[in-house]
């Protein structure tokens, strides 16, 4: 393969610079929306279900409301979500319809500048809802220990190994009914990876299948830090995604020179 | 003497003559081709959905909500029972909301092929129609393999409960309907369609009263329910489903509320295509 | 032609072959400074390949290619760093507005903010569409998204400008427009390489072009020496009907130093075209239509190919 210097001008900000200025041109209260999906499901789930269950044991024994077991699990859930509508819906868009990247690449960019700069773009957006949802959790007490503020680089993690991941799969596919299976893959990791319930109530065997799924991490690591049950698993869990984003990164940029660059 | 029959029978025999009469099958016709290429995943989904809201709501979230309300369960029924057949018509609200919103954008703007039906013998009550009734059809294929899959869970014990997919189609278009009307006004895409999924189908879906009984929430959010078509059907399908502890009158009330809703959407829906259509 | 310098573009037995199909076969030129330079050829000639393994974004599969004295596939960003594109299709930016495009565009090429700025006033007074500033990609007519596309091109300030079909889609007054921007940066210095199948563009625009079919390159010259070394100096069009075309040109076969049939129309090469009118005339033959005019670049392809340059 070929060298660094072939595949990137270290020019990623341009990427993302780009993304700052066409934010311009978006309705903001489509950018605001994001931030009020999880909000929701905290408000009907936390006030609905929260009234039907009362409390849930954590694994240190310890009982919390139910609000405040599902809101760190839709903090993840929404970064897994926010990384992935903005490195699969609006990168496919880019790629196929708009030719952004045609035209990014016919300059001295390279495909790693790019992907890098797609991928920062979606975690800077990421990182705004994860501290706003944060602080809505504040004002319903819902953090339980100090260690809720390391939630939102736990949350960059989560969304830029998704991201990358995302990213990668997306240059794969070149129809709206592919599109339609990413969407289709992502829905029972959401409803199933431990973010209403405790995955302890499964049999083992779909105990494992979940943890060996991306979002069941993610949900741990956010969870064990916004109610101060910290364990040194929760390591494994911050390996698991600097593997994703990784792999992500290698695969989109072989991708993306592939593409565009033959 | 003879010019009246002849003229009678161009009309008749005319191309235009048949699809005057049939031009709302042309038009389900020509939707249901598109909606083909969809297939493998829209069975996916179909299958899908229901058997995740089983494990994740019926199993999973169940579990707890025994665990807080002891034996009784919600309505006189367990939780599962009482979940599934509202969220089979919370999809049902999803898969119309999505086939209004894009399908309506996709004919007037995005591809114009309502344009395009428009430029033939085809009138706009037909296209309306037609469009509806494709989009019936798509929520069926979603509603139904739903309805299945929450039979085997367990959750139907009445001999009604057929029915229920019948409430979630109409729960559905009594949103959905009306979604069309507000989406043939669109004439330039500036976020609305992301705008409509996040502010009014999701909080629509997470505030009817379909995973927890509406009188759980605070006051101040009930008034959703009661506004909300998904409520309504939810309680109807629930009726079919197992039999609700509701007075007869505010069933009447529930199956009422959708009609108009999806009568007066049409109305609109039909004004609106005219606007854009027949400047 | 200022042959003393050193050629900024030089391709030696180019080749590009994607799987079984040759896109590009063999194929040889070089590219003076300052040079305006032309391929010429139908749809599928193998043209847009070339640009693309000239801007550096395809590897070829055989051959040796410099740009400014480097190898594109070795040093990609270095030599897309001297050239401006513009692609067949326009690929604007379409959630940014106009003058946005222009700004964005530089900074993918590191340029520093308040360069960019001077530079993207300068160019959209170029691009005539200093009042669309501020107008969205989409309010943009045909010909105006096409002279921003160039504006873009530029704000590298490139030595080489690679247009591929420049004014295709456009309409006349469109191109005229076009060609007189495309005219001031020939007179600044800057190299064009442009592909086209319009023979009245490469004959306007082009010193120097190949005429390629099927990956090959058929000719190359100057314009006007193309044509006098493949044409006569005049040709005769004349129209007898779709079914007697044909027969009709078996019978004038002495009249010019060539006859071509085509489905629609008959052509007779000859210097002087009027002469050969009033013989046709006079052996009784009664065309429907009939036209003396130039030879053009469209008769030398016709001859090297057997075939027309739009289909």
């Amino acid at each position: 393969m070929s060298a660094v210097s072939a595949l990137s001008s270290g020019n990623a900000r341009a990427v993302f610079g780009r993304n700052l200025v066409g934010a311009r041109g978006v309705n903001l209260w489509v950018m605001v929306s994001g931030f009020f999906e999880p909000v929701f499901y905290l408000v009907a789930l936390g006030a609905g279900l929260g009234g039907l269950i009362g409390v849930v044991a954590l694994p240190d024994g310890r009982e919390v409301p139910y609000a405040a077991f599902i809101a760190p699990g839709l903090l993840a859930v929404s970064a897994m979500n926010g990384a992935i509508a903005d490195s699969t819906w609006n990168v496919f868009f880019k790629m196929r319809f708009m030719r952004v990247y045609d035209a990014m690449l016919a300059t001295r960019l390279g495909p790693l500048d790019v992907a890098l700069g797609e991928i920062s773009w979606a975690l800077f957006r990421g990182a705004v809802y994860a501290s706003a949802f944060l602080i809505v959790m504040q004002c319903f007490g819902l953090n339980l220990a100090w260690t809720a503020v390391l939630a939102i680089p736990a949350a960059v993690l989560i969304g830029f190994g998704f991201a990358a991941v995302g990213m990668g799969i997306t240059s794969c596919l070149r129809t709206f009914q592919q599109m339609d299976w990413i969407q289709f893959a992502l829905l029972p990791m959401f409803m199933l990876s431990g973010t209403f319930f405790p995955i302890s109530l499964y049999p083992e065997w779909v105990q494992w299948i979940v943890q060996a799924l991306p979002l069941w991490h993610g949900i741990e690591l956010v969870r064990g830090l916004t109610t101060g049950a910290l364990s040194w698993g929760m390591l494994l869990h911050v390996g698991y995604f600097a593997v994703m984003v990784v792999l992500g990164l290698v695969f989109t940029t072989r991708r993306l020179r592939a593409l565009f660059l033959t | 003497m003879t010019s009246a029959p002849v003229a009678e029978r161009a009309r008749r025999e005319a191309p235009g003559g048949r699809s005057r009469r049939l031009g709302a099958w042309y038009v389900l016709e020509h939707e249901l081709r598109e909606i083909r290429s969809y297939g493998v995943v829209t069975i996916a989904e179909a299958l899908g959905a229901p058997l995740i809201a089983w494990l994740a709501f019926g199993l999973g979230v169940g579990a707890l909500v025994q665990a807080g309300t002891g034996s009784a369960g919600i309505d006189g029924v367990p939780y599962l029972a009482f979940v599934l057949p509202a969220m089979m018509c919370g999809l049902a609200l999803q898969v119309w909301s999505q086939e209004a919103m894009f399908g309506t954008l996709i004919g007037i703007t995005w591809r114009r092929t309502f344009v395009a039906m428009r430029a033939t013998p085809l009138s706009v009550p037909q296209i309306a129609t037609g469009f509806v009734l494709s989009v019936l059809v798509r929520t069926a294929t979603a509603a139904i393999p739903y309805a299945v899959v929450v039979w085997i869970a367990g959750a139907f014990s009445s001999p009604w409960a057929p029915a229920s997919v019948a409430a979630a189609l109409l729960g559905a278009a009594a949103f959905g309907v009306p979604l069309m009307a507000y989406a043939a006004t669109i004439r330039r895409d500036t976020g609305q369609p992301a705008m409509v999924f996040r502010f009014v189908v999701l909080p629509l879906t997470l505030f009817s009263g379909t995973m927890f009984p509406l009188s759980t929430l605070p006051d101040w959010l009930e008034w959703i329910g009661w506004a909300s078509p998904l409520w309504h059907s939810s309680q109807l399908a629930r009726a079919a489903a197992y039999g609700t502890t509701e007075p007869a009158w505010l069933v009447l009330v529930h199956l009422g509320v959708l009609v108009v809703l999806v009568a007066a959407g049409w109305w609109l829906f039909v004004l609106g295509l005219r606007r854009r259509l027949e400047r | 032609m200022p042959d003393t310098a050193a050629p900024v573009i030089r391709a030696h037995r180019l080749r590009k072959a994607y799987g079984e199909t040759v896109a590009v076969d063999d194929v040889s030129f070089e590219v003076a400074p300052g040079e305006a330079f032309g391929l010429l050829g139908p749809n599928g000639a193998g043209k847009s390949t070339t640009m693309r393994m000239l801007g550096g974004v395809a590897a070829r599969s055989g051959g040796e290619l410099e740009i400014l004295g480097m190898d594109p596939d070795r040093h990609g960003p270095e030599v897309r760093a001297q050239l401006g594109v513009v692609p067949q299709l326009d690929n604007l930016d379409t959630e940014l507005n106009v003058r946005d495009n222009l700004v964005v565009y530089g900074r993918y090429f590191g340029i520093r903010r308040a360069e960019v700025a001077r530079r993207v006033d300068a160019l959209l007074a170029f691009a005539q569409l200093e009042e669309k500033a501020r107008s969205r990609i989409d309010d943009l007519s045909g010909g105006m998204k096409r002279r921003l596309t160039i504006a873009r091109a530029l704000v590298n300030e490139p030595r080489i400008l690679l247009l591929d079909e420049p004014t295709t889609g456009l309409d006349p007054q469109a191109r005229h427009i076009l060609w007189d921007r495309l005219f001031r940066l020939k007179e600044q210095g800057t190299t064009l390489v442009l592909t086209t199948h319009y023979m009245d563009e490469a004959e306007q625009l082009c010193d120097r072009l190949v005429v390629v079919d099927q990956g090959r390159i058929m000719a190359e010259g100057a314009p006007a020496a193309l044509i006098r070394e493949h044409s006569t100096r005049e040709v005769l069009e004349v129209r007898f009907g779709s079914e007697r075309n044909a027969e009709v040109a078996a019978e004038l076969d002495d009249l010019g130093e060539r006859v071509e049939a085509l489905p629609d129309r008959v052509l007779v090469y000859a210097e002087d075209g009027e002469h050969v009118l009033a013989e046709v005339v006079r052996r009784g033959h009664r065309p429907i239509t009939s036209l003396v005019r130039r030879s053009s670049l469209e008769d030398v392809f016709l001859r090297l190919t057997g075939r027309s340059l739009v289909e």
